[in-house]
């Protein structure tokens, strides 16, 4: 029984990159149709296959990136390109904030080489994988597992999709729904009785801004308020007797 | 006609990455601040919240097999379903709920 229990402690000991890599599946799949047909789009708006791959690389956050090659096709300056990108990835500062805690002694390489992963996805991924991992040096290399996952997924399909867009003329649609799936099993996996109101809040603020303010301002501003009106309403709370700090926060 | 690929890449790359590294770079001191505290434990649900929303009721033909197709996923999901079982198990409540409230 007590080896047992050793045995068990080991194994999340033991937690390091590969675990990370194997969580990683979900985004994965996630990512492949979205990367291919990220591909198939860039080829068809005039970028080589080479050029599209050279962008996941580099830049790596899909919606700008889909925004970027409409733009650019439509005859859009590099500042205009810069802004639309600020706006569409500000939301990352607010991710990267969030993962701080997690890392209180990390050093400018593991800052450079964890920067360069974060998106939407491997930050929700992330988030529900480091809570559950007591060192810091294994909480990194998990991260950097589900990020080098992801990340070489969104690089060899983009490449591959645009492989096939330079020799089929296909027209696809629909490639969101596998992103979705993963969106909601990621949802099922963190949500509780202490976060719920504020995510209904954040969806229907989602909606509503989409409805009104054209572009992808929306998405900034409904986390900024969703979340700040989640921790306005949790400071209230916080001043009534009984009220107790959630364990997975960090 | 477009202009030099690699520089509108290079804009990209540089305000993206910047936006990822700053916090992690200039954030030295632990977050004491019980506000900003709640604030960031909310962020990574709100953005799942707003990721799925508006994209997920246009995914279908109409709102109403939208949500269908969520509930489902949503129950298969917190019942411990894969990725894969998920996913065509809600694309198939969305089509057996279009297929009989409009035929």
């Amino acid at each position: 029984m007590l080896r047992e229990k050793e045995k068990q402690k080991r194994v999340t000991e033991d937690k390091g990159f590969l675990y990370g890599l194997s969580q990683s599946f979900s985004i994965v799949i996630g990512y492949t149709p979205v990367a291919i047909t990220f591909g198939i789009l860039a080829t068809q708006f005039g970028l080589t296959f080479w050029e599209a791959g050279l962008m996941s690389f580099f830049v790596f956050a899909g919606a700008s990136q889909f925004i970027a090659i409409e733009m650019i096709h439509q005859g859009a300056t590099p500042l205009m390109i810069g802004v639309t990108t600020l706006i569409v990835n500000i939301r990352h500062l607010l991710m990267s904030l969030s993962v701080v805690p997690f890392f209180p002694e990390r050093t400018l390489p593991w800052s450079l080489g964890l920067a360069q992963g974060l998106t939407d996805e491997t930050f929700v991924l992330n988030t529900n994988v480091l809570k559950d991992i007591d060192r810091e040096e294994n909480r990194r290399r998990v991260m950097l597992g589900i990020n080098i996952g992801a990340f070489t997924t969104w690089v060899t399909f983009t490449i591959i999709g645009g492989l096939i867009g330079k020799w089929l003329p296909v027209q696809f649609s629909g490639f969101q729904f596998a992103l979705l799936a993963l969106f909601i099993i990621l949802t099922a996996s963190s949500l509780s009785k202490k976060n719920y109101m504020t995510y209904l809040l954040a969806a229907l603020l989602a909606v509503a801004f989409k409805l009104l303010i054209p572009g992808k301002l929306y998405l900034i501003m409904s986390v900024v308020l969703a979340a700040g009106i989640g921790a306005w309403w949790r400071g209230r709370k916080a001043h009534q007797p009984g009220f107790d700090v959630p364990k997975s926060m960090p | 006609m477009r202009g030099n690929i690699y520089l509108y890449i290079l804009v990209m790359a540089g305000v993206t990455y910047l936006i990822r590294l700053i916090p992690l770079i200039f954030m030295r001191k632990e977050i004491r601040n019980v506000y900003l505290k709640s604030f960031l434990y909310y962020v990574p649900y709100v953005t799942l919240a707003v990721m799925t929303f508006p994209a997920i009721l246009s995914a279908t033909a109409n709102l109403w097999s939208a949500l269908a197709g969520f509930g489902t996923a949503l129950i298969l999901a917190y019942r411990g379903g894969s990725l894969f079982k998920v996913s065509i198990i809600a694309c198939l409540a969305v089509y057996i709920f279009e297929l009989m409230v409009w035929g």
